[in-house]
């Protein structure tokens, strides 16, 4: 009975240990009394809005299926995210694509609209699989596809719940600076155990790469130990306070 | 819409013999071009776009193949330089200019790697094409074990490199590493249909750890089973190719007689 009188709760369909994470990262980031509007981009549920606004935060959310939300007194819209975010220009202090962006084809389009819709010095924060662990680089050489990502050619295949753009953090940052954004870090949530064997490869990543490339600084960005162990590849930006008002 | 006869930036390239700028690797363009002498036919009647034809290298080459319709369109029309062949501004992210079911074949070669939002332009090259018109694009092939030992060792597939100094302008960039069921999975969803897939040349380098292979095929047949990610995504061809070659089809029956396709 009680069952029917109590509201739902809304499900986490993310790794165990992920959310927690990135409550406790954003909560760092932000700072524990930020009072900004915050917008959950493709929310699911709301397992994670409902964290933090149980931290007290301002929160607002959006998906493609807004009927499956149910935190309770916050606003959730539709929104495919292809085509934008229905906000209006400069009105959110803060944007979180948590496991979005490995989903959707046209990712430029997207962090333009993100840029639309934050306010000058408002944050981005983006996480999606890291595929340069070396679990993933296994993964890759052995069959093709890498950490988190599956075959499509099934044509049963939804392509909602599948994963079919796989960016390393070089092309998350292109594209986030090419729409105005400023990446201001890079981190993971946990460093994966069946990557820490790869440690003995470590060294001659490095060595590979100082021996074989003119400009090896570069090249090691993609190569730091963070992201050759890591399972999430978490990034934050930030739309520059003196930025103009569109690109 | 500019015409690029009338905006021909290289004057040497004005005769009308001059073959124009080739900036593909080499064997790319003489691969896509028997490719086409064999599928079309000598002098296919059809409607030929080259989009994304830069100077119009290939433009010129099919032109030498004497193919009477071809048209050509790119972001800076101002370079190309094939006399006769009208080529078009074009964002090929956002809109092809021509209109519904006006062209027989749309070429794309090396130009999908460099652009975001594949399924907006395949969902474009759907509209202009006839029915029973075709798609064929060539990439980079991500697939091959050269590519793959690359990726374990730096971080980057074949022919892919750091874009942290990427300026904005830089149109030679490789931006968007996809695979060939990413390709596929975008054509489908355009409504195009994934009739082939080959590749150019198999690299040397890939045939050295062809002593992989038996370890690919029992990793993947263990995780994935007998299906199409063993059968495709790691077959010899993937596995050992330099270049990627999609043949896509509109649905629908074309007016046209196609050697090997009808």
């Amino acid at each position: 009975m009680s069952n029917l009188v109590s509201p739902k709760k809304p499900k986490a369909l993310a790794i165990p240990g992920f959310h927690e994470f990135m409550e406790q990262w954003i909560v760092r980031q932000l700072g524990a009394d930020y009072s900004g509007l915050i917008l959950d981009a493709g929310a699911g549920q709301g397992a994670f809005c409902e964290r933090l606004k149980n931290q007290g935060y301002r929160m607002v959310a959006c998906d493609l299926t807004p009927a499956q939300f149910c935190v309770e007194s916050v606003e959730c819209r539709f929104a495919d995210l292809s085509q934008g975010i229905p906000w209006e220009d400069a009105s959110l202090d803060a944007v979180l694509l948590l496991e979005v962006t490995e989903h959707l084809d046209h990712v430029y389009a997207l962090f333009q609209e993100v840029f639309r819709v934050l306010k000058p010095g408002g944050w981005l924060i983006l996480s999606t699989p890291n595929i340069l662990s070396f679990k993933s680089r296994m993964r890759f050489l052995l069959s093709g596809y890498y950490y988190a990502f599956k075959p499509l050619y099934d044509g049963g295949v939804d392509a909602l719940s599948s994963h079919i753009t796989p960016f390393t953090v070089d092309q998350y940052y292109l594209r986030l600076t090419l729409s105005g954004l400023r990446c201001e870090q890079v981190t993971t949530d946990q460093w994966q155990k069946s990557s820490m064997a790869g440690l003995i490869f470590y060294p001659f990543l490095h060595l590979y790469v100082r021996l074989f490339f003119k400009n090896p600084k570069v090249w090691q960005l993609q190569n730091s130990l963070n992201l050759f162990l890591g399972r999430k590849l978490i990034l934050s930006a930030r739309k520059p306070s003196d930025a103009v008002k569109t690109v | 819409m500019t015409r690029c006869i009338e905006s021909l930036l290289v004057p040497q390239h004005k005769r009308p013999c001059a073959q124009p700028p080739v900036y593909a690797m080499p064997g790319i363009h003489d691969f896509v071009e028997s490719y086409l002498l064999a599928t079309l036919g000598r002098g296919f009647p059809g409607v030929i776009l080259d989009a994304g034809s830069g100077p119009g290298a290939f433009t010129w080459r099919l032109q030498q193949q004497r193919f009477p319709h071809l048209v050509a369109c790119d972001m800076h029309p101002e370079l190309f330089a094939v006399d006769g062949v009208e080529c078009r501004q074009a964002d090929v992210t956002r809109v092809i200019p021509w209109r519904d079911a006006s062209l027989d074949v749309v070429l794309l070669l090396e130009v999908t790697e460099h652009i975001d939002g594949l399924t907006q332009l395949f969902k474009e090259t759907h509209r202009v094409l006839k029915p029973g018109g075709r798609l064929i694009f060539t990439t980079p092939n991500i697939l091959s074990i050269k590519s793959r030992l690359r990726f374990f060792w730096t971080g980057y597939p074949y022919s892919f490199s750091p874009l942290y100094d990427t300026h904005p302008s830089d149109v030679w960039a490789h931006i968007n590493p996809l695979t060939l069921d990413q390709y596929i999975l975008r054509l489908r969803g355009s409504g195009l249909r994934c009739e082939m897939f080959t590749t150019d040349k198999w690299q040397r380098s890939s045939l050295f750890g062809l002593m992989l292979y038996p370890l690919i095929h029992a990793y993947t047949r263990l995780i994935f089973g007998p299906t199409q990610a063993l059968t495709w995504q790691n077959s010899l061809w993937m596995l050992l190719g330099r270049i990627l070659l999609v043949d896509a089809r509109k649905e629908g029956k074309s007016s046209l007689r196609w050697p090997l396709a009808e």
